[in-house]
């Protein structure tokens, strides 16, 4: 069965670590990519930090990447991470997408983890 | 199987395609979660045994142009002639002016550059019952442009108003906008013609996956000159011009869909796609051991 968990963030607040999207996984079931987007909710074509993005696991930082807004030539991030064929976690674990806005400019994410069981 | 999903950002004369299509042309403020979705449902008695998913925009061919504003100057854009039966109504010749940008920009960044001209003629023109009106162009140069034309007037004495829209790269005489031969006398109170050159950013998208949204673009553009949407300083992910996201055998039952939600904020052409990437299999098939377990515990 598929278990995709996605959720979403606006905001305009600069605080460090607001969570986009969390979940505790069961221990049965199989991450198999980790997906975040970054984008302006107004569309700029001005260069910008986004901020930074972290994947958290039970409260531990374990990836992180900033994220830019660029102009039209080369666009906003789009971040895939491939796990082959899954990460396994212990059922009592938090996942999370976590974002620390670089500005007060409202931004929207969109994180996502995509599973089997 | 390779199953292509795909939604085209085009005119009304697509209409009826196997694959959805947007009639107007689109504006940015499409609501959080809104758009034009193309759908695969899982089969009846089958299962998907999925391996991924490829999303990426074939840019249509007015997308594909791109304006440097530092070089912006007044264009020749050619010539608009309105036909009413066998006399000719008018013809002029349509002009872009200068384009204004941000102190030291060096590209332009609008969504569309439009520019358009309404020819006032006074209290109406009659076009008789069962007589052609046609607004027609004849462009200046090879770029493709949008051409747009709104005629409105009374026929009937209700209010009567006909569009029509064409995209050409050609510089052929006379390319039919609008045609239009009314069912009674048509009193045209004013012709609205527009050119656009549309611009590379192209819209946004997202892909739902059993009723949620599972992966939401960011915004989707052009470089400069190529076709591709992502370069190497935007987009994490692997491949080029298109976001592909691994499954590795994430398994969709039957009835459950995957759906690409396009977004596009010009009708220019563009093919939003979505490729899924997996095997449909009976349910029967290898998830058939659930009835084998379930007669076992029986017995």
């Amino acid at each position: 069965m598929a278990t995709i968990v996605s959720g979403g963030l606006t905001t305009t607040a600069v605080t460090a670590e607001q969570s986009i999207v969390s979940n505790t996984p069961s221990s049965s079931t199989s991450f198999k990519c980790a997906t975040i987007s970054g984008y302006l909710t107004t569309y700029s074509a001005t260069e910008a930090a986004l901020g930074v993005v972290f994947v958290d696991v039970a409260g531990t930082n374990c990836y992180e990447a900033r994220m830019q807004n660029t102009d039209l030539a080369s666009l906003a991030g789009v971040i895939v991470i491939p796990w082959g064929d899954g990460l396994l976690f212990s059922g009592s674990e938090a996942i999370a997408w976590q974002v620390t806005p670089a500005s007060t400019t409202s931004m929207r994410w969109w994180g996502a983890f995509w599973g089997q069981g | 199987m390779l199953q292509r999903l795909s939604v085209t950002a085009d005119g009304p004369e697509k209409q009826g395609a196997m694959y959805p299509s947007l009639d107007r042309t689109i504006g940015i403020d499409w609501p959080l979660g809104g758009g034009v979705e193309s759908v695969y449902t899982v089969t009846s008695g089958k299962k998907l045994v999925a391996q991924a998913l490829t999303f990426d925009v074939r840019p249509g061919r007015v997308g594909e142009a791109w304006v440097p504003v530092g070089a912006a100057s007044i264009q020749n854009m050619g010539t608009v002639r309105v036909d009413i039966g066998a006399s000719q109504l008018s013809e002029w010749r349509y002009q872009w002016f200068p384009t204004p940008a941000a102190p030291g920009a060096d590209e332009m960044v609008v969504q569309q550059h439009n520019a358009n001209q309404t020819p006032g003629i006074g209290e109406g023109v009659i076009c008789p019952s069962g007589t052609q009106l046609q607004v027609r162009c004849t462009p200046a140069s090879a770029t493709p442009r949008v051409w747009k034309c709104t005629v409105g007037g009374m026929k009937s004495a209700t209010a009567y108003i006909q569009s029509g829209r064409r995209v050409t790269g050609a510089t052929t005489a006379d390319q039919t906008i609008l045609s239009v031969t009314p069912d009674a006398d048509w009193t045209i109170n004013s012709i609205l013609i527009a050119v656009e050159l549309q611009g590379q950013l192209l819209g946004t998208a997202a892909i739902r996956v059993g009723g949620q949204i599972g992966w939401e673009s960011s915004y989707i553009g052009l470089e400069q000159t190529a076709s591709n949407m992502w370069d190497d300083r935007g987009y994490g992910g692997y491949g080029q011009g298109a976001v592909t996201i691994p499954l590795w055998g994430i398994t969709f039952y039957e009835g459950e869909r995957i759906g690409l939600v396009a977004r596009p904020f010009q009708d220019d052409d563009s093919v939003w796609q979505l490729v899924i990437a997996g095997a449909e299999t009976d349910l029967a098939a290898g998830g058939g051991n659930t009835y084998s377990r379930a007669r076992v515990v029986s017995a």
